[in-house]
């Protein structure tokens, strides 16, 4: 096979970006010129490999260029400069966490995962990514590669952190979406919808990894680019964390072989999505096989427990460029690439070398490691390749048959991409602000609530996903008699030490952030908390993770809100003393279509999924659904009238600018005491209140026990609200139902007198629900079986 | 006499084994039941190191085949895994039975154990009478559910006649080549555990309390010496009390949990 050169000396600036575009290399002008000049500086052409490196390892997706540009952000009237938008914010938030004494952070955005303490035998780890193109265009292959990515990931974290528990968060079109609308190039979002599911339980189920988490949400803007958030959390000894290859280390892959499916992934994946896309990119598309990564899953633990490897990556986006390339960055090294075993014949150097072939992963391995270790792995029938070994030249070589396919200096290969300056702007967009009249009844609203396709059961599809297996799923995603849905999940991870769970939950809102995308990212992240906080987890044993999805970072507005947002990030982690880890950002979520003969492009709305994981006392865990007659509800934390992205205005079909707020000081204190609160059996049951505000969480709460309830608006504590729907309906943030024991009710009150808070009224073991207005006059009045049989049946109503 | 017995094994250290292969993934959680059990030992061992000495079979009393997807059961739940037993260690696996010694098949393991003979309709032809096919609702179904146990088995001593366990499958429903195979299997007694309502009345087939269609509600059978059993539902899975799905409320109006899956490992310890 031969290796082309290219000539770029004598390139124009247009001829640069002609041939970045003809080559799918996705890179800008300015990065073209630095790569001209490398190679007037090494006197040479490039060779078709070193393009294909360069633009793999400073493509979007693994540089992360938008988030660390320098960018000028012009919000109304007023001017911040970010000269690197990442360091400034999150990371800086993190930094400053990192010297507080309650640290319990051990690696935070170096490694593949996030990773914080457990207990003595082990530390948690967690990662949560993005597949999203690839789901657009082949949704079963694409969330399947996804979920065998993140698993990957968790594997590739220190010396190999162990899979224990698995999420997903999915953004789709409403499935009623009309067949005739359908832009051209694009799959129903029903095919979607029942494609990446499959996708994910094949995976997840035959790996035998419990998927514990998630949730599904609409709009109709994820049709050309749904949204497939896929994490995963392990568990590593403190001991194996960290990792370095020496030079002398051999490369050894191991799992799967090297194939065509896959190529240009990295860039792809930093690129927009067209009507084209399914035919110029299909290639693009990985195939999974879990049955692969399980086997050599079982065998990794036993070789880092047997010391065997200095280092190991997972080959995941750029396959062994991205993995070698990063292995060696302190180092150098050489591959040989007619070693690599291939699943195709006569494949380019270059495809070899880019293929992003799943189920493999590549190992430093000292000379004197090497037989043992090929001889472990083929015990279970897994193949081991020596394909190179380390060097300390500083330079990356690749060979085929002696033949050299590139050379490239290692420090321009990783610090030579140029910064890029960008320009932010935002215009708050006035709305008419909706006025709602008061009515004498909801109780038809709160049906058409809970059978909407966002808030009604997903009981359908957490039932496909084994969260059993491995038997630690303690606090489950389904809680009470009749199933309700829970806040968060809490599992143990360990089955040897069960007093110690691992949380995980998150917040996601995907509403918000048109009109406001820093409260949407603050109350996403206060989400993410309450929920966690539900099911017992104190704050200060938590974690978060980031996960930014995108339209075109070159709009203006879209790169505003992303900085804005970003902003809110940093904010909440400081005045709530809590980490971020680990994230991802994934850019170009849009779809570019031709309608009536215009050109068209659609983004995703602002998405920023929020993970909290963190460590939790089994003794102190409790669920969503009520628990015992005679038992009373309290409402904690302050209702105002935020009506902007709620449920409640989307089903009325109004706007509102007002977004939900967030007081970070109240809310610290909130998150903490109900913690205490529950420590202290003053608090059995406890349920976030979100999407369909106060009446939708009253409502689970009953549903998911099967028990009636008798109660009032009367006492809730509100701030500038006069109708009885902004109390029954307002999405406010930090604000929680909680069941108290009837006995404990002065102990309670006393322990919660400096906050917010107020009695909403009395389980019972009757089948009515009924809540009465400050007049009391019965506002919703049904029966349980009703609100569960809503719930349970989605699609009555599209928000 | 069972007393006699109980003393003699209780002196006994049980040395248990569980099976691996490529893709089987309820290993972990087995070992860890084994052990609480109380087996003196518990090892994983993989099917190819069996495949190099089947002899070491002979060490151990007791054995359990877990659940999972063993290569992926591409070509059927459970086939490749099977195949192997029957080609290449039929003899050394039949001894095991044969001895009386126990073997536990849950999930993909039941599927195995029926699709090697172990459990089928007369023992003497190690044929195939019954089969685990794709759930009715042509989907996988994670759910906890009730079964009604055999008292007169082994296995199930000690427990109440209604009991609680979890399963996980896409292909569980219980269905026999011929319909008298079914009737001979009660006839024989040899129904381990039935799914049936909450309060232990027959199901008849209604989804979701018999989660996959089985057929008479079949959820596990064991074979007429009564050392050999399989079953779909995951005992594995409960073997701490805070592993109920109801677990929250159950404590909270202060009720006893009684980890039952726990029990049928004790009993397999306990006989072995």
């Amino acid at each position: 096979m031969k290796v082309e050169t290219i000539d770029i000396h004598n390139l124009s600036d247009s001829q640069l970006v002609k041939l970045s575009r003809d080559r799918v290399l996705s890179l800008n002008l300015d990065e073209m010129k630095s790569i001209k000049k490398y190679y007037n500086q090494e006197k040479r052409s490039p060779t078709d490999m070193e393009l294909e490196i360069l633009a793999q390892t400073w493509s979007e997706h693994c540089k992360h260029k938008v988030f660390n540009s320098n960018i000028e952000l012009r919000k109304d009237k007023t001017r911040k400069v970010y000269n690197n938008l990442f360091k400034e914010t999150i990371v800086k938030a993190t930094k400053k966490y990192l010297e507080s004494s309650n640290n319990i952070c051990v690696s935070v955005f170096k490694d593949n995962a996030g990773i914080i303490k457990f207990n003595r035998n082990y530390h948690l780890a967690f990662k949560v990514e993005t597949h999203n193109h690839p789901s657009a265009l082949d949704p079963f292959g694409g969330a399947n590669t996804g979920v065998g990515g993140v698993i990957r990931d968790i594997l590739g974290t220190g010396l190999g952190a162990f899979p224990v528990a698995s999420l997903d968060v999915l953004c789709f079109g409403f499935p009623d979406f009309p067949y005739e609308q359908l832009p051209p190039g694009v799959l129903h979002p029903k095919r979607l919808y029942s494609g990446v599911i499959q996708g994910i339980k094949d995976y997840g189920n035959k790996i035998g990894i419990p998927t514990v988490n998630g949730s599904i949400h609409f709009d109709n803007r994820y049709i050309g680019n749904p949204l497939v958030f896929v994490g995963t959390a392990g568990i590593i000894p403190p001991d194996k964390y960290k990792k370095k290859a020496r030079s002398g280390d051999l490369i050894v892959v191991i799992g799967g072989k090297t194939g065509r499916d896959g190529i240009h992934g990295a860039t792809f994946s930093s690129a927009h999505l067209d009507s084209q896309s399914e035919e110029t990119s299909a290639a693009a598309v990985q195939i999974g096989d879990p049955i692969t990564e399980k086997k050599f899953m079982d065998v990794l633990i036993k070789a880092r427990d047997r010391d065997l490897y200095h280092n190991i990556t997972d080959c995941g986006a750029g396959g062994f460029s991205s993995a070698v390339g990063e292995m060696a960055s302190s180092l150098g090294a050489e591959v040989y690439l007619e070693r690599v075993p291939l699943k195709h014949q006569n494949m380019r150097p270059w495809e070899i070398f880019l293929s992003e072939s799943q189920e493999r992963m590549v190992l430093a391995v000292p000379e004197d490691k090497v037989k043992p270790l090929i001889r472990l792995f083929s015990e279970e029938d897994v193949e081991a390749t020596i394909i190179g070994k380390f060097t300390k030249t500083g330079r990356l070589k690749v060979f085929f048959n002696d033949q050299n396919c590139g050379d490239l200096d290692l420090h321009f290969l990783h610090d030579g991409l140029p910064q890029s300056k960008r320009q932010a702007v935002w215009t708050t967009k006035k709305v008419k602000e909706s006025v709602l009249k008061d009515q004498k009844d909801y109780t038809d609203d709160l049906f058409q609530l809970l059978s909407s396709y966002e808030i009604s059961s997903k009981e359908s599809v957490i039932r496909e996903y084994d969260f059993e297996v491995k038997g630690g799923t303690f606090v489950k995603p389904l809680q009470g008699k009749n199933q309700g849905p829970g806040d968060a999940t809490v599992i143990v991870p360990d089955l040897s030490t069960p007093e110690k769970g691992m949380v995980i939950a998150h917040g996601i809102n995907i509403r918000q952030g048109d009109a406001d995308p820093y409260r949407m990212a603050c109350s996403s992240i206060d989400e993410a908390l309450r929920n966690a906080v539900c099911v017992g987890a104190d704050i200060d044993d938590c974690a978060l993770l980031d996960n930014f999805c995108w339209g075109n970072p070159d709009n203006k507005r879209h790169l505003a809100a992303l900085a804005l947002a970003a902003q809110a990030c940093h904010d909440a982690s400081v005045q709530w003393k809590i980490p971020f880890v680990s994230g991802k950002d994934s850019f170009y979520n849009e779809f570019s279509f031709k309608d009536d003969h215009k050109n068209r492009v659609m983004s995703v709305p602002y998405t920023l999924l929020i993970t909290v994981f963190g460590t939790i006392q089994m003794k102190y865990t409790v669920s969503m659904d009520c628990k015992k007659p005679g038992g009373l509800i309290y409402i904690i934390g302050l209702t105002k009238n935020e009506p902007g992205g709620g449920s409640f205005l989307a089903l009325k079909n109004k706007v509102s600018n007002r977004i939900p707020d967030i007081n970070f000081k109240m809310a610290r204190n909130i998150f903490k005491k109900i913690h205490e609160a529950i420590t202290r059996s003053l608090i059995i049951s406890a349920h976030d209140i979100s999407d369909g505000g106060l009446a939708v969480a009253l409502a689970e709460m009953s549903l998911a026990s099967g028990l009636g309830f008798d109660g009032s608006l009367g006492n809730v504590p509100v701030q500038g609200i006069k109708k009885d729907h902004e109390i029954l309906f307002s999405e406010s943030n930090t604000r929680f139902l909680v069941e108290v024991p009837f006995e404990k009710q002065k102990e309670f009150e006393s322990f919660f007198r400096d906050i917010p808070n107020g009695p909403v009224g009395t389980i019972n073991d009757s089948d009515e629900f009924v809540l009465k207005n400050k007049k009391g006059d019965a506002c919703i009045k049904t029966k349980v079986k009703d609100l569960l049989y809503y719930w349970r049946n989605p699609g009555m109503k599209k928000l | 006499m069972v007393v006699l017995n109980k003393k003699v094994i209780k002196m006994k250290k049980v040395k248990a084994l569980v099976l691996r292969a490529a893709g089987v993934n309820c290993n972990k959680e087995s070992v860890k039941a084994l052990e609480m059990a109380g087996a003196a030992r518990v090892d994983e061992i993989h099917i190819n190191v069996i495949k190099k000495n089947s002899s070491l079979l002979k060490d151990y009393h007791l054995m359990v085949i877990p659940g999972g997807f063993s290569y992926g059961d591409y070509v059927g739940a459970g086939k490749i895994l099977a195949n192997e037993i029957k080609f290449i260690l039929y003899d050394s696996f039949k001894e095991f039975v044969r001895e009386g010694k126990i073997v536990i098949g849950i999930c993909n393991g039941f599927q195995i154990l029926v699709k090697t003979g172990f459990l089928t309709l007369d023992e003497s032809l190690y044929d195939q009478s019954f089969s685990l096919i794709e759930n009715d609702s042509r989907r996988f179904e994670c759910r906890w559910v009730h079964l009604k146990i055999n008292t007169g088995s082994l296995f199930f001593k000690k427990l109440p006649e209604v009991i609680y366990l979890p399963v996980a499958h896409n292909e569980g429903k219980f269905v026999a080549g011929q319909q008298e195979n079914i009737h001979n299997l009660k006839d024989q007694n040899r129904v381990g555990l039935y799914y049936c309502m909450d309060d232990g009345s027959v199901c008849r087939g209604q989804y979701p309390f018999n989660p996959n269609g089985a057929e008479k509600d079949i959820a596990g059978i064991i074979n007429s010496k009564g050392n050999v059993l399989g079953m779909m539902p995951h005992p594995e899975r409960f073997i701490l009390s805070g592993q109920h799905p109801f677990y929250q409320s159950l404590k909270w109006n202060k009720m006893k949990i009684h980890p039952f899956g726990l029990e049928i490992f004790k009993n397999a310890v306990r006989f072995s």
